[in-house]
């Protein structure tokens, strides 16, 4: 559906964006594209889209026409209720297209229909772009950004109506995101960019076995806790955790053990993107 | 997805019909101030000329519903739409640009039918200006439609330029301001300007839409057309210029 061989982009004499190795998105797979502020994310998206100058070359298996994209911020004419936008973007009536009408119960947007789009709150837009991109149907579907802004009672309830949406659809996701735990559950692969260069991409689950092993233990980082886990395999983590690398059984129960016996909380995960991603840019500049 | 240009068209028309200031300066304004100019400034016109004296005025402000109505409301609502990337958003729908353009064309076109009827409709009433002749009048529209149309395409090209609303907007009224006073239209006719600026304004359409000539072209009378179509082509070739100077400035730059 998407393959990059390689790819510039240039802001002046920056260059926001080198991929120099082989990308390819199958149909039907879903892609996190995660990265620190700045990583080349949304340039990635603006230079597939064709709507910055770009140097390279990459093809992507539908036409412009046939890509549903959600940017970062999206804005409507705020001249008119936002019904007669959804009305002319969908090309349907309100009220006599089901499909529609089954999207606007399903993100509760019934009653902002007469609102003006200046009106609405932030997740309201985020929603009305939702139910946009989501009844074009595409093949392929970019969404950048989707939930930033939003507080996270409100990003939840999105992740979970779009990974509902989508659970029974073979729609290509490029889903780029600042959050995480967002991609949980909602993609297979992850691309990972930092200075405009590929970190690493791959299989979410191939990427954790290979930077943090077999599963990840993750508490607060103290003094206590410190000292604890002082005899245990450490991975990079963020500045206020402490990530004990497990790669195998026989770790996994002496690290459960002795958390269990100091009676501390802790995480335990197989699939956890943030340790990985730090794990992954280590490796990628050490 | 299935769409036609009708809803394209619909959304544009509202989009048009939704700014309070294109009603405002497009619609309300011209008659107002026709109803005002003919009232005080036409006091001490004889009662043999009155009737054609208003006619100029009426024809002269007509005139204002493109330069404010389409010219100004065009490249203040276009500019904020590429501010907010608007446009943008409806081509990742699927919106070409032409068809947005073509859209955004005949709203604008339709609003100006229905100022002109408000204008022409509200002050026969009350003013009484002159019938036109049937030729008269088809080419007074003809005129009026082709300057809409030069308008949109400057203010379309202003807008892309820019692409912010500040600097399309403060330039957009620059030239309406300089078109109203270049055209006689703020207390000081044309043939009291300074020669080089009166050849500056004689190479503007608005100058001769505001003369008093302009009602022998509505009555159906002799009127000379080189002087206005001389004005209208070169206007039309500046205004093309433009945009496609936006166009070429825009091609390599990001969205």
């Amino acid at each position: 559906m998407i393959k990059i061989d390689h790819l510039q982009v240039h802001y002046g004499q920056h260059l926001a964006l080198d991929i120099t190795q082989p990308i390819a998105i199958r149909p039907g797979e879903r892609v996190g594209i995660i990265g620190s502020n700045g990583a080349g994310k949304t340039t990635l998206l603006n230079a597939l889209l064709s709507l910055i100058p770009s140097r390279g070359s990459f093809r992507l298996g539908a036409s412009i026409e046939d890509i549903a994209v959600h940017l970062q911020q999206n804005n409507y004419a705020q001249t008119m209720a936002i019904r007669h936008v959804i009305e002319t973007v969908t090309g349907k009536k309100i009220g006599q297209d089901q499909r529609l009408d089954e999207l606007i119960d399903y993100f509760s947007f019934q009653d902002s229909l007469k609102k003006k789009f200046h009106h609405l709150s932030g997740g309201q837009k985020q929603r009305l772009t939702l139910i946009l991109v989501l009844f074009q149907d595409a093949p392929l579907v970019f969404f950048d950004e989707v939930t930033s802004g939003l507080d996270f009672e409100s990003r939840q309830g999105l992740v979970e109506l779009m990974d509902s949406w989508y659970s029974q659809s073979d729609t290509t996701l490029c889903y780029i995101t600042h959050y995480y735990e967002e991609l949980e559950t909602l993609v297979d692969k992850i691309l990972m960019l930092e200075d405009g260069r590929v970190v690493c991409f791959g299989d979410k689950t191939d990427l954790f076995q290979q930077y943090c092993g077999r599963s990840v233990y993750t508490l607060s980082r103290t003094p206590e806790h410190e000292a604890l886990v002082s005899g245990f395999a450490q991975l990079k983590a963020p500045p206020h955790l402490i990530a004990l690398q497990s790669p195998d059984q026989a770790s996994d129960e002496r690290i459960s053990q002795t958390l269990n016996q100091a009676n501390v909380n802790y995480k335990r995960s197989i699939s956890d993107v943030e340790i990985m991603s730090f794990n992954a840019k280590a490796g990628r500049w050490s | 997805m299935i769409r036609t240009r009708r809803h394209l068209f619909w959304y544009e028309l509202r989009n048009v019909l939704g700014n309070w200031y294109t009603l405002v300066f497009g619609m309300a304004f011209p008659v107002l101030m026709a109803i005002v100019i003919s009232q005080t400034a036409l006091q001490d016109v004889p009662e043999a000329f009155k009737s054609t004296a208003i006619t100029g005025v009426v024809l002269g402000f007509a005139q204002l519903i493109p330069m404010a109505g389409i010219f100004l409301g065009h490249s203040a609502i276009y500019a904020k739409e590429l501010e907010d990337k608007v446009p943008l958003r409806m081509q990742l729908f699927g919106f070409s640009q032409r068809s947005i353009l073509w859209a955004k064309l005949q709203a604008q076109l339709v609003f100006q039918t229905l100022a002109l009827l408000f204008h022409f409709g509200l002050l026969y009433p009350i003013l009484g200006y002159d019938r036109p002749s049937p030729a008269g009048l088809i080419i007074y529209l003809l005129v009026l439609y082709s300057l809409a149309t030069i308008y949109f395409v400057l203010a379309h090209g202003i807008a892309n330029f820019f692409r912010r609303f500040g600097p399309a907007y403060g330039l957009s009224m620059l030239i309406y301001f300089t078109f109203m006073l270049l055209g006689g239209m703020m207390g000081v006719t044309s043939a009291m300007l300074p020669k080089p600026v009166r050849a500056l304004a004689d190479l503007l359409p608005p100058t001769h839409l505001s003369k008093p000539a302009i009602t022998d072209l509505w009555i159906g009378s002799a009127y000379n057309y080189s002087m206005l179509g001389q004005a209208m082509l070169f206007f039309g070739a500046l205004s093309l210029l433009v945009l496609f100077g936006s166009f070429i400035y825009r091609r390599n730059r990001a969205y």
